[in-house]
């Protein structure tokens, strides 16, 4: 049974009818991370974001369902809330009000989402620090987002999405603006969580290497279609659509070669 | 590298006819503008003495007569053309120089923008008013002069938007580009920053139009600037004024109120272009 | 001798209370017509380098030579800008948006090649064409032209003066990754016709292995490895290199997960926090 199941997702712009997503369907199983891939103006971002349910204004999703463990959950008003759907963005600085300490946005999750009285909600917002390996825990709790490094913002996001003891993990290009060393320790998180939690993890990006490093299965999306889907061993030796073997190749071509790959 | 989606897809055709204002001040304006260019063919010279003294508004007078026995509504005529002319004028030249120095003063930063920007706050310390009738008492009391005194009077708000945006523009990196490609920084900040940083300015421009024509107006009021016999709105509510105590209250009345609606109009096209900007 | 030489180049900012050495004496050498890559992470000093041989910042000590003379200490004008030119980042802010692509291209040839508009103007079909992009695009404004399409734009206006020296910072790094190769084929194209030397920074080692003759890589202000570009990539010395190398994602699903923890959580960045 997978944990998430998009079907026929279809998102136009309100205005001119046009396709961003047409006939999108992808599945998720618990504890497997998927894949979805693509360029920009593929539409991937507002997949996750029509998952999530925050589609910006004047972008409607026209078709589609969204079932969660066989439930379908497509009417629900706050499906991210009450399914249990966390997400991560690009720019981690950008996604932590900047007014507020990160210990105290931590802790707002906490509370919103496992009932928690001030005090407990501040120490299971420490604990939560402590998982995503924050050297400091309850010193990096006091620290505004300023304060923190890209790398640590986005753990620091991570613990928020851990807070409601997520479902589906939805990371919407969750290293692109971090350093190369820091995206690794960003991604061994994310695999790791995974394990532990058995939470299903959609994983967005435009990185093939990224994708072949963590993904269990990968979808290829171009355009707004799914053109290629299944395991990402699969796909990377024998891709079946020329827009794979394309984004394949064009990796490739400036691959390393250092032997030892 | 999230795509967006640029805003004129987005925006719904509907919401741009949900700004009546907008079409309200343009339509006012546009009847003023006919009526000015227009109106002098059809109605009576604004020095003819066409009736008796102190005729109360009426289907041969419309806007009554005045003390002199001129009809008031000729003499509002005529006087659009001056007011809306030099209110363009004065805000057209106070956008012209706050843009040069408000540029200058934010793409070279330093001390200059310090300088700069405390001789604005003095500036800025008096009432635009009392700063344009000083220096008209200073450079000499004539239109042109006139016109340059206010818009001098009324160049801060322009210093400040445009070197606020320049302060941003000038960290992109198609300033830096530019250097690179042999430019001098009087032509970074002219040619590559200025036309990048005018938006909030020009958006400014209706409004500082209608401050204008409302210190012209008045100026004149107070015997400087404009004076009578001509037909201007200030001047005329300056002449009738005395007479709002006697009961001929339309003498003031009526230049008053096209002061009003213009400045009125001018401010509905500002507001609406200011709010379209995030 | 080499084209250009950096002698223990340093470089400080003073922002309130904090002092930070965004180079801390970087010793550098390149040949005329070779790409030197310079590799590393947000903070490294890279862009600074950069931006200092490219004459868009002066130097807080040590000394930068260019074919034998001693530069940096005034402003580039005249033949010295017109030999050293540069590549940014991000391909829509390096272009003036109120500038149309024939009027960005012709700035450069009439401010340092000494045309005139008209000549200018002749010249730009010549420049399209040596990027491989249609003559129709030079009416079009950089919004109206794709992300790939608007970085070779910036590369013709760099080549436009006929420069010897290029400082490309991250040329692709906003770039598709189906494009960045095709900009990469470009540039080596472009190198093997005119013969310039490359200062390429990015933080991209794959991008920095298909250009680069030589490789030096920084971190937080100075030179930790340096070579040419087989032994520094698959023989690293340091271990920040090793590091590098190890995090970058490879295309091979065969492995997965099992990088060793590569170092400890990088520092709070010296000047920039994100690349």
């Amino acid at each position: 049974m997978s944990r998430l199941s998009i079907q026929g997702l279809t998102v136009e712009v309100a205005a001119s009818g046009a396709r961003i997503l047409d006939d999108v369907s992808l599945e998720i199983a618990p504890g497997e991370i998927v894949g979805l891939v693509g360029e920009s103006g593929s539409g991937k971002s507002m997949t996750s974001l029509a998952t999530m349910g925050i589609l910006p204004p004047g972008i409607r999703q026209t078709a589609g369902r969204f079932l969660v463990d066989g439930v379908d959950v497509t009417a629900q008003r706050q499906r991210s809330v009450e399914s249990r759907f966390a997400m991560i963005f690009q720019n981690p600085r950008d996604s932590l009000n900047p007014l507020m300490r990160v210990g105290q946005q931590i802790a707002r999750m906490v509370a919103l989402h496992q009932g928690l009285d001030r005090r407990a909600a501040q120490a299971a917002a420490v604990e939560l620090l402590g998982r995503v390996h924050i050297a400091s825990p309850e010193q990096t709790a006091r620290a505004y987002p300023h304060q923190l490094s890209g790398g640590m913002c986005q753990r620091v996001m991570v613990a928020m999405a851990l807070a409601c003891r997520p479902s589906l993990l939805i990371a919407d290009e969750p290293t692109t603006a971090l350093d190369v060393t820091v995206q690794a320790q960003i991604l061994d998180l994310i695999v790791e969580l995974t394990e532990q939690t058995g939470c299903g993890v959609l994983l967005v990006t435009h990185d093939l290497g990224v994708v072949a490093e963590t993904c269990d299965r990968v979808n290829v999306l171009y355009r707004g279609d799914l053109v290629e889907s299944g395991p990402t061993a699969e796909v990377f030796s024998a891709p079946q659509h020329e827009y794979t073997r394309y984004l394949l190749e064009a990796g490739r071509e400036l691959e390393v070669d250092d032997g030892a790959a | 590298m999230t795509a967006a989606i640029p805003a004129s897809l987005v925006e719904p055709r509907r919401a741009r006819a949900r700004r009546p204002f907008l079409y309200i001040g343009v339509g006012i304006i546009g009847v003023l503008v006919l009526l000015g260019a227009l109106g002098p063919l059809f109605v009576a010279n604004p020095a003819a003495l066409v009736a008796p003294a102190f005729q109360p508004p009426s289907a041969a007078h419309w806007f009554g007569t005045d003390s002199f026995g001129r009809d008031i509504f000729a003499r509002s005529v005529h006087a659009i053309w001056i007011d809306l002319a030099l209110g363009v004028t004065v805000a057209v030249l106070a956008m012209i120089i706050g843009s040069a120095v408000g540029v200058v003063s934010g793409y070279l930063g330093g001390k200059v923008d310090d300088i700069v920007m405390r001789a604005v706050d003095v500036l800025m310390a008096f009432p635009g008013f009392i700063l344009a009738m000083i220096l008209l008492v200073s450079i000499g009391d004539s239109i042109p002069n006139l016109a340059i005194a206010l818009a001098v009077a009324q160049i801060a708000p322009f210093v400040r938007l445009v070197r606020a945006k320049a302060l941003s523009e000038r960290e992109l990196e198609y300033v830096s580009a530019a250097r690179v490609s042999g430019a001098g920084w009087l032509r970074v900040a002219f040619r590559h920053v200025l036309p990048n940083s005018i938006r909030p300015a020009a958006v400014q421009l209706t409004l500082v139009c209608g401050y204008s024509i409302l210190n012209v107006a008045g100026l004149a009021y107070l015997g400087v600037g404009i004076h009578p016999p001509t037909a201007e709105w200030g001047v005329m509510v300056a002449e009738g004024a005395a007479n709002m105590l006697t009961g001929q209250w339309w003498t003031a009345f009526f230049p008053g109120l096209m002061i009003a609606i213009t400045v009125m109009a001018l401010h509905f096209i500002g507001d609406e272009l200011a709010g379209d900007r995030a | 001798m080499a084209l250009l030489e950096a002698e223990e180049l340093r470089k400080r900012f003073t922002t309130g209370r904090r002092t930070v050495d965004a180079l801390a004496g970087v010793s550098a050498s390149l040949e005329a017509g070779r790409t030197l890559a310079i590799v590393g992470e947000s903070g490294s000093g890279k862009s600074t380098f950069g931006s200092i041989v490219a004459g868009l910042q002066r130097a807080s000590g040590g000394v930068l030579r260019f074919d034998g003379q001693e530069v940096g200490r005034r402003a580039y004008r005249g033949e010295l800008r017109r030999r050293i030119q540069m590549v940014f980042q991000s391909p829509l802010q390096s272009l003036d948006p109120k500038f149309r692509v024939e009027a960005t291209l012709a700035e450069p040839l009439m401010l340092l090649g000494g045309l005139s508009r008209r000549e200018a103007g002749a010249r730009v079909d010549e420049l399209l064409d040596m990027v491989h992009l249609p003559r129709e695009l030079r009416r079009r404004y950089p919004g109206e032209l794709s992300g790939g399409q608007q970085q070779r734009v910036a590369i013709a206006r760099a080549l436009a003066p006929g420069p010897e020296l290029v400082v490309l910072d991250e040329p692709t790094s906003g770039l598709d990754q189906s494009v960045r190769g095709r900009i990469v084929a470009l540039l080596r194209e472009l190198q093997a016709e005119r013969g310039m030397a490359y200062v390429f920074i990015t933080h991209d080692i794959d991008v920095a292995s298909a250009i680069a003759h030589e490789v030096v890589v920084m971190q937080r202000g100075q030179i930790v490895e340096r070579g040419d570009r087989a032994s520094v990539l698959t023989a690293p010395r340091h271990p920040y290199t090793r590091a590098l190398l190890a995090a970058v994602p490879t295309m091979d699903p065969g492995r997965r997960r099992h990088r060793d923890a590569a170092g400890s959580e990088a520092d709070a960045s010296p000047t920039h926090e994100e690349k």
